[in-house]
This record gives structure tokens, C-alpha cells and sequence, in this order.
């Protein structure tokens, strides 16, 4: 792996590090239907005075929350950078006077800019016999990378799995006697553009981007519970504008992808095929939407209130109509869905659970159908509970800010924190030394 | 681009302007700071102002005036106590007080120290007294002793300080004479001598105090006996054992000399030498 890479990760993990040490951060969850602002503090550890320090552990509370409206950004990217600013504006203060503080950071996740996994492998051996911490530190920069592209960003990239000879399985190989390291790890990249966007509209906002995740990777930390991450399960965020998609195993994960379908497809079909305004549709989707049919649907009328004016009298439609406009579009997201499912090698994994979640997911009988189309074990996944979170904010579309939240408070990147050996960065240390001594002489 | 309908969001300036209002620092300013300054600043202002000074001031008075005119700090007598006649009529003509006065308005020590500046008062003491008197309890020096100034005769205490002024010596008959620079400063030791020569005392006209080291006894009607600088009662005393046993001084001469203690030496008048060339004298008188 090049040290350009090894660089860049840990300078997100001190960033974020740096934030929480604050112990003030906004988490900014910006989709295309909504945004919200979840306004955590971070509460040194009274009663430990040794782990006062590392806030990394420390529990946090959310102080303040905020939803608003999105404006400005179609599947998951910014396409108005006024509009969003105005909007996050709007979130941020809402949430800042909830908690009555002012926040400066802010860690925000991105669902579009079409996220792409690469498993990466990286060999060495060890140097004393027993594996130390610069041993991983070199594993980690001996991972050859691919070559995703000038204009990707790689955003997160965590170590799976290592190996230490034949043994593999191990999630800390530290202190551990053998002969030759490798590690399996997931790289994750996104366009480029999408990123620049978010990290000058944060900007704008006068705060600073302290960390980035992929959304549906943060909809997977909160979705899923403990026994999913660890025997492997996927995690579907249907989003409004995008579908997001993540799968963990051994507590990591090892995929990410992303559908550009959503709930605003849905909301679109209605409008389309049953004639009336955009903001009418969204209102019968969430009141009187869904996607199993049953003989008393023929029998449920929706009253849809006129388009036009000059239109006196009231059109009423079936919610068998309805479904039967809605399901169609969520069974093409589900199989687009489980097309990349198929394509990432899920079917290997042990555990086969796949958990929905996301605004799109509250849709009833979804469900039932996720089961057909994806053929296995489905549930609708509530994100966890966090402390200080209003009722109001723990349905299924908050899955991703709380995910952020836990995504913060306990990152899976603590294995940047090794050095690099010493033999790749030699020469960049003596510029540095020497860098030092004529500033300071 | 088309216009478009906006949903309604903070402008840029109030988002912040909410921002800085919650910094604490900011906050706890405007919070606490700026009620606090602007009080310290009406205060101010309030005091600083001419009129209210002006009407303090004079609140003040008219409470100190109420005060003083109470009956019972009125002093209305001076009473001074171990004063002598004329000493207490000074006392009383320095301090000029213009009784009844309240007793705010006197300065004790004022008082106190206008006394002590007098010459004769060695300590004074004054206090409000019972029935509106203010009482001076005055300790004068005594005079031991006439010391001759160049033209005028001053009344010394033990210490040597000038007590007052007489006009001729006869004025205080009864206190010894001294002369001299620095005789005041050993008054004790012109004492002790003096009662050594208790026996010559109606002739002794007083002691001079010789280049500031040593005494002269002047005797009447013209001797003078030079003491030694060192045990000057010694040599005092050995005299008077001699004329105690020969009366010396009684005889004709002019000066007695002491000051070396193996050899006295007596100086004769012209008469008195006359009177002994003429005489048949024993030979040890006259080696003396």
C-alpha cells in the first residue's frame, strides 16, 4: 500500500480524534430526503481517571437533534450548494439550540458518490519472531492498492482479517508467534467530487469536517446487532434517493455498494401513474402506502384531493391501485439489490441475515416481499438505542445519523495509529528533521 | 435559472449571529459582564457627579453638626492639674479654647502636642473628664540647677533641659550655679560634687565645666579649685579632708590645683604669699 493512502487514513483518524477530544461534535447525516443533526457530547469518564483520556471509549449523549427537509441533493450528492447549506444551516441550528452549545466539528456521511469495495492483500514477515505493532504498521503499507482512479477518494479502509502462516481468522494478531503476516483488507472508495462538495459546504457552514463515512456502512454499525456483524449479514438502507448497501462479517465490513433508487422513485411512480402532485403522492405513500395486497385493499378507497382547480369533483382510487403502482418499483430496487448481493459473494457467508432499514424500509409488507426477492432471512432493523435521543429520532430513517454517532464514539481504524516502518517513510523523517532543525535554528 | 419557491432557513448572518451567541465566552459576557459594567458605570457616573458630591457633603455636615451640638459632648471647662500658677495660665493661653466647644471638634491630640511643646512640661496627659471638662494632667520638670548662658541664666532639669528663664541668678538663690559648654549635659555628676563640698557651701559660687572634659569649683571670694577630668570626687573629697583637718581653703589663695592627684599644688594670693614669706610657716605647708 502506498503511504500516500497509509497517510490520509491516519490523518482522518487524528482529525476525528482531535474533534471528539472537544468533546463536541455535530453528526450530520445529509440524504436526499432529509437531513438531520445529531449534536453529541462526549463526557470524559469521571469515575476512571486512567481512561479520562481516551474518549474513544467514553459513552456519549446525544444533546441535541434536528430534521429538516432536504434541499439540493438527488441521490445522495449535492447538486445546489446554496440550497444544501441553507438546509444544513437550518438542521445545525435548530440542533445547536436544542443543546444549547455551539459545535465546530461536524462528521458527516455521503450516500451517493457510488461507492466501490476492493479487497486488498498485503504479506510480510515478521520481524522478531513475535508480531509487534510496527509489524502491522508494515503489513498494513505492504497491501498493494489498486488503481481506483485519480478522481476517487478512498474513504475508509479497515483490515478484515489478518493471518499469521497458516492460521487466519485472527482479528489482533499482536503478541502472537509466527513467521509470515497477512492481512485482508476492505478499501472503499467514492467519486471524488461528491466528497469536495460536502467538505465546502460543511465548510461554509463554519465548521469543520472532522470524518466521513459511507452511509450505508453507518446504517450497518446501527442497524445490525452484534451477532449479525460478527457471523456476517447485510444491511439495505433504502434510502430517498439512493439504496444503500453493506455487508459485515467478523464485525467489519467487507462490502459496501449503492443503488440509485429510493423512496423518491416510488413517490414518482405514484405521482406518474396515478396523476397527482408530487406532494400529494409522498402523502398517500406514507399514509396508505405498501406493497402486499390483500382482498381488503380492493375495498380501501384514498380520497386524493384535486390537482387542478377547475376539477370539482373528488378522485378516489383503490389502495390496491396503489400498491399495485409502488410494488412494482420496490421489487426492481430489491433485485437490483440482490444483483449486487449476488455479485459480492454473500451467499458464502455463514449468516444470511439481511436487515432492512432506512427511511424506505418503513413501508409495510416490505418485509414479506424482501424475503421473496432476496430469499433470505429479512428483518427490519431500528437503529440502536443511544442515549439522549429523542423518541422522534429512532425510527428506521435515522439509522445512518445514529450510525454516525457510533461510528465516531467507537471507530474501527485504531490500527493506523502504528507506525509506518520506518524503511518506507525514511526519507520523508529526515526532510522533516531537517525541516525542523532550520525553522527552529 | 428559474426562480424557485425556498424553504425557509436561517440567513447566513443570524446562523451566525446564533453561533457566536452560543460560545460561552460571548454569552457569559453579555450576561454577566455588561449588566455589571453598565452598573459600575451609572455608579460611577453617580458619584463623580458635582451636585451629588455636593449633597453628600452636606448630608455629612448637618449629621456631624447634630452630633456635636449633643449635650453631652460639650466640653465646657479646662481643668489642669499639676501645673504651677503661671505654668496653667500659659497652658491656658496657648490652647485659646473657645469653650463651650463640642468635643469633636477638639483635637486631643492636638492639644496634647501644643502642650508638650512648652518648655517646663515634661509629659502631659489629656482626656475628657466628667461633667463636660476636659482635663490636662500636666508633669512639669523641676529645676536642679542655673545654668549661665552667655547673657542670660536658664533653670535646668536633671536631663539638661531648659526648664525656663530667670532673670539674675539671686532670682533662684537656693539652686547651684553651673557655667560652661555642655554643662548642662552632666547635671547628676555637678551634683554629686556639690554635696561633696557640702562643707564650703556658703562660699561656693558655682561649678564651670572646662573644655567641655573637666570642672572648675569656684569659690568665693576668689579661688578656684581645678578638678581632675578623671574621679573628680576623689580629688574633691581628698580637698576637703584637708580643709576639714587644716582648713586650706580658708586660707589666702587663689586657685587649688588638682588635676594631677600625686601633687596638689595651691596657688597663693599676692597677699597671702606676703603673709607667708613674712610668717614662720612649717616647712611641709609649705611644700604644699
Amino acid at each position: 500500500m502506498s503511504s500516500v493512502l497509509f497517510e490520509s487514513q491516519r490523518a482522518m483518524r487524528q482529525r476525528r480524534e482531535a474533534a471528539l477530544r472537544r468533546g463536541l461534535v455535530a453528526i450530520l447525516d445529509i440524504g436526499s430526503t432529509k437531513i438531520a443533526c445529531l449534536v453529541l457530547q462526549f463526557a470524559p469518564d469521571r469515575a476512571d481517571p486512567a481512561r479520562r483520556t481516551s474518549l474513544t471509549h467514553g459513552a456519549f449523549r446525544v444533546v441535541g437533534a434536528a430534521t429538516t427537509r432536504s434541499r439540493g441533493v438527488r441521490y445522495g450528492e449535492i447538486t445546489a450548494m446554496e440550497e444544501t447549506e441553507r438546509a444544513i444551516r437550518t438542521a445545525v441550528q435548530a440542533a445547536q439550540k436544542m443543546a444549547g452549545l455551539r459545535v465546530d466539528h461536524a462528521i458527516a456521511c455521503l450516500s451517493g458518490g457510488a461507492p466501490r469495495s476492493y479487497g486488498l492483500t498485503g504479506s510480510v514477515r515478521v520481524e522478531n519472531g513475535e508480531v509487534a505493532e510496527p509489524d502491522i504498521g508494515h503489513v498494513l503499507t505492504a497491501c498493494d492498492v489498486p488503481d481506483y482512479g485519480a478522481d476517487r477518494e478512498a474513504l475508509h479502509a479497515l483490515p478484515v482479517n489478518f493471518a499469521l502462516d497458516d492460521r487466519s481468522g485472527l482479528s489482533d494478531p499482536r503478541g502472537q508467534i509466527g513467521a509470515r503476516l497477512t492481512v485482508d483488507m476492505h478499501l472503499l472508495t467514492v467519486d471524488g467530487i461528491p466528497v469536495h462538495n460536502l467538505l465546502h459546504c460543511i465548510r461554509r457552514c463554519d465548521m469543520e469536517l472532522a470524518g466521513l463515512a459511507v452511509s450505508s456502512y453507518a446504517a450497518g454499525l446501527s442497524a445490525l446487532v452484534e451477532d449479525e456483524q460478527e457471523l456476517g449479514a447485510a444491511c439495505v438502507d433504502i434510502g430517498g434517493g439512493t439504496t444503500g448497501l453493506s455487508i459485515f462479517a467478523k464485525r467489519q465490513m467487507i462490502f459496501a455498494d449503492c443503488v440509485a433508487m429510493g423512496g423518491h422513485h416510488l413517490t414518482s411512480d405514484i405521482c406518474q401513474g396515478l396523476e397527482m402532485p408530487y406532494a400529494t403522492a409522498e402523502r398517500i405513500k406514507t399514509l396508505h402506502g405498501g406493497v402486499v395486497a390483500t382482498g381488503a385493499d380492493d375495498r380501501d378507497f384514498i380520497e386524493i384531493p384535486s390537482a387542478f382547480e377547475e376539477e370539482a369533483e373528488r378522485r378516489q382510487i383503490t389502495r390496491a391501485e396503489l400498491i399495485g403502482v409502488m410494488r412494482p418499483r420496490m421489487e426492481e430496487i430489491l433485485e437490483e439489490v440482490r444483483a449486487r448481493l449476488d455479485a459480492s459473494g454473500f451467499e458464502c457467508l455463514p449468516g444470511q441475515r439481511v436487515v432492512l432499514t432506512g427511511g424506505g424500509a418503513q413501508v409495510p409488507g416490505l418485509e414479506t416481499l424482501a424475503a421473496r426477492i432476496l430469499g433470505r432471512n429479512v428483518r427490519i432493523g431500528k437503529p440502536l438505542r443511544v442515549q439522549g435521543l429523542p423518541q422522534a429520532a429512532t425510527g428506521t430513517a435515522f439509522a445512518a445519523a445514529v450510525g454516525l454517532a457510533l461510528f465516531s464514539s467507537h471507530p474501527q481504524d485504531e490500527c493506523w495509529d502504528f507506525e509506518m516502518p520506518a524503511d518506507r517513510i525514511g526519507s520523508r523523517r529526515m526532510r522533516r528533521a531537517i525541516r525542523w532543525i532550520r525553522q527552529n535554528w | 435559472m428559474l426562480p424557485v419557491r425556498r424553504d425557509p432557513a436561517p440567513s447566513r448572518i443570524k446562523y451566525r449571529l446564533e453561533r457566536l451567541w452560543l460560545t460561552p465566552l460571548i454569552r457569559r459576557t453579555v450576561r454577566t459582564g455588561l449588566p455589571l459594567l453598565a452598573l459600575a458605570a451609572l455608579l460611577g457616573a453617580t458619584i463623580a457627579h458635582p451636585r451629588v458630591q455636593a449633597e453628600v457633603d452636606a448630608a455629612v455636615a448637618a449629621v456631624s453638626t447634630a452630633l456635636a451640638a449633643h449635650p453631652d459632648l460639650t466640653v465646657t471647662a479646662l481643668d489642669i492639674q499639676g501645673a504651677s500658677a503661671p505654668l496653667a495660665a500659659e497652658i491656658e493661653r496657648r490652647l485659646a479654647l473657645d469653650l463651650p466647644q463640642s468635643a469633636l471638634d477638639l483635637d486631643l491630640t492636638g492639644l496634647r502636642a501644643a502642650i508638650a511643646l512648652l518648655e517646663p512640661v515634661a509629659d502631659v496627659e489629656a482626656r475628657y473628664g466628667t461633667d463636660g471638662r476636659l482635663t490636662v494632667v500636666v508633669k512639669e520638670r523641676v529645676p536642679v540647677a542655673i545654668l549661665k548662658g552667655p547673657d542670660r541664666f536658664d533653670l535646668i532639669d536633671p536631663g539638661g533641659v531648659r526648664t525656663g528663664t530667670i532673670p539674675h541668678r539671686l532670682a533662684r538663690p537656693d539652686l547651684p550655679l553651673l557655667a560652661g559648654v555642655d554643662a548642662g549635659l552632666h547635671v547628676a555628676e555637678a551634683k554629686r560634687l556639690l554635696a561633696l563640698a557640702a562643707p564650703v557651701k556658703r562660699r561656693i559660687r558655682g561649678l564651670v565645666r572646662v573644655g567641655t572634659r573637666r570642672w572648675n569649683l569656684v569659690l568665693a571670694p576668689d579661688l578656684t579649685v581645678l578638678l581632675p577630668e578623671n574621679a573628680p570626687e576623689a580629688a574633691l573629697r581628698r580637698l576637703m579632708a584637708l580643709q576639714a583637718a587644716k582648713a586650706l581653703l580658708d586660707r589666702d589663695l587663689v586657685a587649688g590645683e588638682l588635676r594631677d592627684p600625686a601633687r596638689p599644688v595651691v596657688r597663693l594670693s599676692p597677699g597671702g604669699l606676703a603673709a607667708v614669706l613674712g610668717t614662720d610657716i612649717p616647712p611641709e605647708e609649705g611644700a604644699l
